[in-house]
């Protein structure tokens, strides 16, 4: 098998074939390369690359593998790195005019750093929505991340660039960040894998910030166990980070036991809000109750929950990063109004609009939530919904954000800070892709990614690829 | 609604007292999203929330 031929390959699989002598990371990186040489200039994944220092590094790596030094799965694995995480390489733009140039000057940030240390390689800093948040704005000087499964669709966001980067084999995994489902929308509407870990799993620092109680950052990836790998590399607590915890030590493996099953699995199932809620498309409806019979199969257990406060957790998101997003913008907006795009701007001047006491009530309904909910989770180990209620928009319809946000069924969570897992489940008559969401209560990540693995076990929707991409 | 003038004010003076003066075509556009986001303020208020204290992050020791 070629280099190229292994671009849509899973990391765990790159990493057999890289430890099995089948290929080398320089080889890996020069077909990614030359992939993105050919789709980029179509797909707008990446807002700088690093060519020559990522083959650079490759050629360290396979030195080191060469000398029998192994660093686990990572090693010697290219990656994608949202253009809001600071990198040794280069600056951070958050695709924005508005960031300071010297953001980001001290580099990698510790997510990154653990990657690097891991022997992953940074291809380059791909697409995102400006700030982390709204949609595609053609106003500005930045690419426009197209969807690989049709080009005239969006990929979703924010975290676009590593979602289609993924989807047309640029590289294998990459970095994402999700305030209100940032790495599970462009992994659902671009058919891959993408995990939201739990709030205070992963250090947030090196990352510019959007909704500061709101943000995670997380992996995209072709499969549940490849988020899982990249997951036992950026885990772990950091002094940069506060809100990180401390007893989540670094260490933990999501990847071991991965393999258990849902046998058993006690699996909630919240379609009244979802599926059955007037923001899901038919088609979707179809691929979740198709997911659920292949989850039946598998020996899982399921029963219908009725979700509490669905609406207030998904109000309670946008709200609350709004506000949020405007403490930390106010200054820029006030001088430099009209160097925001458009949908930028609106989106977070609404912070103004919101009182101080209608955000901390948006926090008061997230503890009251976390209670609530957290207490579903005596009955069942995970629940699950489609990840959106729709596949990806037609850039025409990107826009139309009161009908488009409460069919994204992935802010409750953010909300709630619980972990949540987007996988492929199937594709729309278009040819568009479906997604699953697997919730866990906090710090069970591993469960979420057990599930997903297990289901993927059982379907294909995980290997397919876009015909533009071969 | 789109074009109540009440809301437009409301509007109007809340970005003037946070330092805001957009182009007027965004004013508007911040009034008509208003309403809405009046009503999800609104939701926020039928939620039980009792005596819990907000989810915010404050450190209780100094941070290194």
């Amino acid at each position: 098998m070629t280099a190229d031929q292994l671009r849509f390959e899973s990391v765990l699989g790159l990493a057999a074939a890289l430890r099995e002598g089948r290929t080398t990371s320089v080889e890996l990186v020069e077909a990614y390369l030359a992939a993105a040489d050919r789709l980029d200039p179509t797909l707008g994944t990446y807002l700088d690359r690093y060519d020559e220092a990522a083959l650079k590094t490759a050629a360290e790596v396979d030195a080191e593998r060469g000398s029998g030094r192994d660093r686990g799965p990572l090693h010697g694995i290219p990656i994608g790195v949202k253009d809001i995480l600071a990198t040794n390489e280069g600056p951070t733009t958050a695709q924005s005019l508005v960031l300071d140039p010297s953001w980001g000057d001290q580099g990698d940030g510790p997510v990154v750093a653990r990657l690097r240390e891991a022997g992953a390689i940074v291809l380059g800093k791909t697409t995102t929505m400006e700030f982390a948040i709204g949609y595609p704005d053609r106003s500005k000087p930045f690419p426009v991340p197209a969807n690989p499964w049709n080009t005239d669709h969006w990929t979703g966001g924010s975290s676009s660039g590593t979602g289609n980067g993924i989807a047309a084999g640029l590289f294998p995994t990459g970095l994402g960040s999700d305030t209100g489902g940032s790495i599970r929308i462009p992994a659902a509407y671009c058919g891959v894998s993408g995990h939201k870990p739990t709030f205070g799993l992963v250090p947030k620092s090196g990352c510019v910030p959007l909704g500061f109680t709101y943000d995670h950052i997380g992996p995209l990836a072709r499969t549940a166990a490849d988020c899982a790998a990249v997951l036992d590399v950026i885990a772990g607590s950091d002094p940069s980070d506060p809100t990180c915890t401390e007893h989540r030590g670094r260490g933990v493996s999501f990847l071991e036991g991965i393999e258990a099953g849902v046998a058993g699995l006690r699996i909630g199932v919240a379609r009244s809000v979802t599926a059955d809620g007037p923001f899901c498309e038919a088609a979707v409806t179809a691929c979740f109750d198709d997911a659920l019979h292949e989850l039946a199969n598998a020996g899982a257990r399921l029963r219908e929950i009725e979700f509490p406060w669905w609406n207030e957790l998904h109000d309670a998101c946008f709200l609350g990063l709004q506000a949020e997003a405007f403490a930390w913008h106010r200054q820029a907006l006030q001088e430099r109004w009209d160097d925001f795009g458009y949908p930028t701007r609106l989106t977070i001047a609404q912070g103004a609009l919101i009182s101080g006491g209608d955000y901390a009530q948006a926090q008061r309904v997230r503890r009251t939530g976390r209670r609530a909910v957290g207490a579903l989770f005596r009955d069942i180990d995970v629940l699950i919904t489609p990840t959106c209620g729709t596949v990806a928009p037609a850039f025409h319809n990107a826009s139309e954000t009161s009908r488009r946000l409460p069919s994204i069924f992935t802010p409750p969570f953010n909300s709630l800070g619980f972990p949540a897992l987007a996988v492929p489940m199937g594709f729309d008559p278009s040819g568009l892709p479906a997604s699953l969401q697997i919730v866990a209560p906090p710090f069970a990540d591993a469960l979420a990614l057990r599930v997903g693995h297990a289901y993927q076990q059982v379907t294909d929707w995980h290997t397919r690829v876009p015909q533009l991409a071969r | 609604v789109d074009d109540d003038p009440e809301v437009r004010q409301t509007v109007e003076v809340l970005l003037r007292v946070a330092g805001l003066n957009p182009p007027a075509a965004d004013v508007a556009a911040l009034a008509r999203a208003y309403p809405g986001l009046s009503r999800r303020i609104q939701g926020l208020y039928r939620v039980p929330t009792g005596d819990d204290s907000p989810a915010l992050v404050f450190q209780a020791e100094l941070e290194r």
